[in-house]
């Protein structure tokens, strides 16, 4: 038997978590639907990326991975398991949510009155007829000319002129454009009603049709394969290569056809058109992709179905309208997102925009927020008021390349220097740099994080930021920007560890040291917390500390294809996942040292793909106030006995007994109290200003 | 932008790879602020094929461009960029053109090194480096640095600088064995033995490496494992001897992908990252150090201690006369005889030091003329002054750049007999002001060793005073031998020609 746990396997353990929460009772009724549109929405990535790939690796007869199961074997067992998960998927839907949301006055309706016919009539002709555009199915359509994870209706269609029965078919696809749900006129205090946008165009869908009459009808989905790598040898420029990704993901083969129950005929029509087995296909009870119920989720007068409103508070660290640059020359600065703000990081770009000693400001973007990101908009303006921008634009951010491509043209119009990533690595880590004159000399300031510069992000997912202007660290986070931007080749670095080269030997000589001082009959410990576990050095590593007896406390919140607690194996190793309001994000690595405590924060899990083919970053907790907390934060989520799950050694997780330790409440309220202190007298002044 | 006065840039291209320093001066230390690093193959094409190849000269091109286009953002003032070559270049027969050129294509105008003057700039940033920290300025060290092209080292005797070498010991030459596939460890290993045995034999001569207390270790190489198993102190690397001697049997016994995994190095530069490692072990084992110091510095930071002129002799005084004592010593030179000379040539030097136009170089010449002008006995009584200035010429001196060393030579050849004539090709090729050195310096060396006819140190100027035609010469004693009134009278017809001066004893009352 193998010592790993599959990984697409462990990862519909993570999304089964989460769908969890869609059906736990004490949380608030509209996060259940959102904890439900996640589910979908973290299928979709799961089937385009990772189902894909199983199926081209069954198909080109690859041996499988360390957990020896074949794909033949995976792929069948993961189509089970989303099917069941699916079904309750709707089941939730249907039997609890709802109904509940019926109770509380919100209706998704099919059925209508003669005022309300004429209103979506209105709608209709208005707005949505002319953004339609049918397509007749026939030998010339492809799959290509269907789009990924797109809404579609399709429709049998009989010619009233003749009479034999002669069904054509034909599909509308649904505009992205146009929203997903459509609210009715009601009088005040009266239920508001919600009708699908595919409802409502099959409701006038034969005025598409003249001269036909509709037969049937049913509304679906189809996934894709989107894992095509760009052809990275030839990185003379990777911006085209990445457009002509974006193009190429038109053309992929299908993985998964998800559609409504109201049609037979149409589903094996769809079935052998786009020559997909039962397995990848899934009849839903309900509207084709619940993401698209989040919308409701947004809407204003229902706060009593939502958790209580959490205003991020600003950094214990920090007061509120001081100096970011004089705070910084004083002492380094810890930040717990969302608890705390990200405010602190574009106060920090802000600010050194508008300085006029501010040299240059270089940094990382992976994700930014879109279409109006503040980070990306402070750059462009640094740019224009003549400071050295370098931006190392990652366009390889999976589904973001557009809005990267994007913000990149923009910049290099302003006189930025913009770097499109490199060749055959990701780069996932999350770095800025602001270079600032000063009567002493030259100083820079840093920020490194665990998080990307998206500020919408910053209050969803739990984060650690660190802002220092600590010499040995800012030089090496120099030397680390101009090794990822091509400048300069990668230099020996004391503080700073980065993936692919010095990060996961790094890792492996800590864990081997706890291995050591246990062997000698000491007490090594490790803790962390991060998002995924899948590296097989890592999982031997940490294997083989267990059995010399050191202590490993885990907190992942996905993958794990480690097996804890196995006799001989792993009987040291305990792995929780705490799935919440909070998605997560943090990666913290706590190794005891024989008491000498050393801890890093990264922004890398323990995963191949993030520790040897893409840029990541580790860097130290310095002072021992942070170390302080950064253990709490460690050893809190640990204990957390509300949202927290135990890995068992069979690959299931089981709810730790309900009590009322959540972390992530504990870590609010902390950051609540702290925030009514004036904690700013009590922080150690590193360095006196000159 | 406006230019920051305060911002160096020190560009270095070495045999591996070309790097670039930007400092900032803050008082009187410079702090790095940035360091950048590519690598080229110059030490591939020169050690092979003795020049550098066209490929290559579009490689450094492009990598130049790159630190240009880098500098710039700075906004460091072209005066304050300094760049400098090392072996690769020095030793390529294209060298002129392939600087030329490179000047042309990037505004980057390149000095090419002297093996001595690397040694003396390694020096000064180690110096400057472990400066207030470890006391090695004062005791016996070998400081090693081991780089693709070659392997300088450095010996200190209580802080004198008894020996300094650069030898043709680097991981690139190494390349055609590790390529042919007798590179294997083992063969490697009895390959480097072998060498560094011939090098450790003549350090022995100089200095027993049993004695040095302190290794220090430069390069890049050596900084990586020193990074990993060394400990971490302010400027420099502590590396515990057994720690590193484990690590030698270590990758010694792994394959190149492992040495390249673990230590993040590139799988095609794991051998010579090997080989780096294994001279370093090679001349670490004949010291009886407990650790190796590893500075966290490089030859850019002596640069920066380094006027335009990198032999400024006068911050190093003690040291040259400790490398000249050291080749002195080697031929078997009088050392009494030579330190009385010394002492007589500068207590005359420093009454002329103003009408004579001298500065400390020039003291610095003169000392070491007189430390060294015996040294050409050793291979015949008969021409020794000329024997002398051709081992001069043909050592290595601490600090003494190849200049320094035919001026010294110079001084040598001309203080007793021979006159300084233009149909001497050395004499003849230095500049006006280095023939009036020569001239100037050898006239006041001729004097001083005429005081020490008899060859027992009796004579010791106690004083110069001067008038407007004559320098007299205050004594230890006053019964002055007629055979050394006679010796000055013979050695004064040239000082009087050069100065203007007569010299005589002065009259004793």
């Amino acid at each position: 038997m193998s010592n790993y746990f599959n990984r697409e396997l462990s990862w519909m353990e993570f999304n089964n978590r989460v769908l969890n929460e869609a059906k736990t009772e004490s949380v608030p009724l509209l996060e259940r639907l959102l904890f439900l549109g996640i589910t979908s929405s973290n299928f979709d990535e799961f089937f385009m990326v990772r189902v894909a790939t199983t199926i081209r690796a069954m198909r080109d007869n690859l041996k499988p991975t360390v957990a020896q199961i074949s794909y033949f074997d995976v792929l069948n067992t993961i189509n089970e398991k989303a099917h069941e998960m699916c079904q309750e998927q709707y089941r939730i839907l249907n039997k609890d949510i709802l109904p509940k949301l019926n109770k509380e006055g919100l209706q998704f309706v099919t059925e209508f009155d003669e005022a309300e016919l004429q209103y979506l009539n209105t709608v209709y002709e208005r707005e949505i007829f002319s953004v339609l555009t049918p397509l007749r199915i026939d030998t010339n359509k492809t799959i290509h000319n269907f789009v990924n994870l797109q809404m579609y209706l399709a429709v049998t269609l009989d010619k009233i002129s003749t009479e034999e029965i002669e069904k054509e078919f034909a599909v509308i696809p649904m505009p992205a454009s146009l929203s997903r749900l459509w609210e009715l006129p009601s009088s005040q205090g009266a239920d508001r009603k919600f009708v699908f946008l595919e409802d409502l165009v099959r409701l006038f869908s034969d005025r598409l049709f003249p001269g036909y009459k509709i037969v049937e009808s049913s509304c679906f989905r189809l996934t894709k394969d989107a894992d095509l790598a760009v052809d990275e040898d030839d990185d003379t420029n990777l911006l085209t290569a990445m457009e002509e990704l974006i193009v190429q993901r038109g053309q992929s083969f299908p993985v998964r056809l998800e559609i409504d129950k109201k049609s037979e005929d149409i589903r094996e029509r769809l079935k052998s058109f786009f020559q997909i087995n039962s397995a990848g296909v899934y009849m839903v009870d309900g509207p084709v992709n619940l993401k698209g119920l989040m919308e409701i989720c947004f809407i204003s007068g229902y706060d009593h179905l939502h958790y209580d409103s959490r205003k991020p508070k600003f950094p214990r660290d920090l007061k509120r309208g001081e100096n970011i640059f004089e705070e910084l020359s004083k002492r380094d600065i810890l930040m717990h997102h969302p608890y705390e703000s990200f405010d602190p990081v574009l106060d920090l770009i802000n600010q050194a925009v508008d300085d006029p000693n501010v040299l240059s400001i270089k940094m990382t973007l992976y994700r930014t927020s879109g279409s109006k990101s503040p980070v990306a908009d402070a750059l462009l303006r640094a740019a224009r008021n003549g400071k050295q921008v370098t931006a190392l634009v990652e366009l390889k951010a999976r589904f973001d390349e557009q809005q990267n491509i994007r913000w990149a043209t923009q910049l290099e119009k302003v006189g930025a220097t913009v770097i499109y990533g490199l060749s055959q690595l990701k780069v996932h880590c999350k770095f800025l740099m602001v270079t600032r004159r000063e009567s002493t000399g030259v100083r820079r300031y840093v920020h490194l994080g665990t998080g990307n510069y998206n500020e919408k992000t910053a209050t969803l997912y739990t984060d650690m930021g660190f802002m220092t202007s600590r010499d040995e660290l800012t030089y090496e986070a120099a030397l680390f920007f101009n090794s990822i931007t091509g400048y300069s080749d990668l230099p020996q670095m004391d503080y700073i560890f980065m993936a692919p080269s010095t990060m996961k030997p790094k890792f492996l000589q800590l864990v081997n040291r706890e291995t050591k001082i246990a062997e000698n009959g000491g007490s090594g410990a490790i803790r962390a917390q991060f998002n995924s576990l899948s590296d097989p050095e890592m999982i031997e590593a940490l294997y083989r500390a267990s059995q010399a007896g050191v202590k490993i406390d885990l907190n992942i919140r996905g993958i794990c294809m480690l097996k804890p607690g196995l006799e001989g194996l792993s009987d040291n190793i305990t792995v929780v996942s705490v799935i919440g309001r909070y998605l997560e994000h943090s990666r913290i690595y706590w190794f005891s040292n024989g008491g000498k405590e050393e801890m890093y924060l990264a922004s890398a899990d323990w995963m191949s793909r993030n520790l040897n083919r893409r840029v990541e970053l580790m860097f130290p907790v310095f002072e021992a106030k942070h170390k302080e907390r950064v253990k709490h934060i460690l050893d809190t989520m640990l204990s957390d006995n509300r949202k927290a799950h135990i890995l068992q050694p069979d690959g299931t997780y089981v709810k730790r007994n309900r009590g009322k330790n959540s972390a992530q409440d504990l870590f609010y309220k902390e950051a609540l109290e702290a925030s009514k202190e004036d904690i700013s007298e009590g922080l150690k002044v590193r360095r006196k200003l000159d | 932008m406006k230019k920051n006065n305060k911002l160096s840039a020190v560009i270095d291209l070495g045999s591996s790879g070309i790097r670039l320093l930007i400092a900032e001066k803050r008082a009187t230390k410079w702090k790095a602020l940035e360091t950048l690093e590519r690598k080229c193959t110059l030490g591939r094409d020169v050690f092979v094929s003795e020049e550098i190849s066209e490929e290559s000269f579009q490689q450094v091109v492009e990598i130049l461009r790159l630190f240009r286009e880098y500098i710039e953002t700075w906004s460091i003032s072209p005066s304050k960029i300094r760049c400098i070559a090392t072996s690769a270049v020095r030793e390529a027969h294209n060298r002129d053109m392939f600087i030329e050129r490179v000047e042309l294509q990037t505004s980057f105008a390149f000095q090419v090194l002297e093996a001595m003057e690397a040694n003396l700039l390694t020096y000064r940033s180690v110096d400057h480096a472990l400066r207030g920290h470890l006391r090695i300025k004062r005791s016996n060290a070998l400081i090693v640095e081991t780089s693709g092209g070659g392997t300088n080292v450095l010996m200190l005797n209580k802080g004198l600088m008894v020996g300094a070498h650069s030898l043709n010991l680097g991981s690139i030459r190494f390349e055609k064995e590790l390529k042919s596939g007798l590179g294997t460890s083992d063969y490697l290993q009895k390959l480097l033995d072998q060498k560094t045995l011939v090098a450790t034999r003549q350090f022995e001569m100089e200095f027993p490496l049993k004695r040095v207390k302190y290794f220090v270790a430069l390069g890049s190489d050596i900084r990586r494992v020193a990074g990993q198993i060394g400990e971490k102190n302010k400027g420099y690397y502590l590396i515990q001897a057994e720690a590193f001697v484990e690590f030698l049997e270590k990758i010694s016994g792994m394959e190149s992908v492992e040495v390249a995994s673990e230590y993040g190095v590139s799988f095609s530069e794991s051998g010579a990252f090997f080989a780096t490692l294994q001279i370093y072990g090679a001349f670490f084992k004949h010291c009886s150090a407990t650790s190796l110091i590893v500075p966290k510095v490089s030859i850019r930071e002596g640069v920066l201690q380094s006027s335009k002129r990198i032999s400024t002799l006068a911050s190093l005084e003690d040291e040259i006369a400790g490398a000249c004592y050291s080749l002195a010593a080697k031929f078997g030179v009088d050392k009494k005889h030579s330190d009385n000379v010394a002492f007589n040539a500068l207590k005359i030097f420093e009454e002329l030091t103003k009408t004579g136009n001298f500065d400390k170089d020039h003291k610095i010449y003169l000392r070491s003329a007189a430390v060294l002008m015996d040294i050409g006995l050793f291979l015949h009584h008969r021409h020794s002054q000329r024997h002398g200035l051709y081992l001069i010429k043909n050592s290595e001196i601490f600090g003494l750049n190849e200049l320094d060393r035919t001026i010294v030579g110079l001084i040598v050849r001309y203080h007793s007999k021979t006159r300084p004539k233009h149909t001497h090709s050395e004499f003849s090729s230095l500049g006006r002001s280095d023939r009036l050195t020569v001239f100037k310096l050898s006239a006041i060396l001729r004097v001083a060793r005429a005081l020490d006819i008899r060859l027992v140190q009796r004579l010791k100027v106690d004083s110069v005073q001067r008038d407007a035609n004559r320098l007299q010469l205050k004594t230890n004693i006053a019964n002055i031998s007629p055979l050394e009134v006679g010796s000055l009278q013979d050695a004064s017809e040239i000082f009087q020609d050069v100065f203007g001066l007569k010299i005589e004893f002065a009259a004793r009352s």
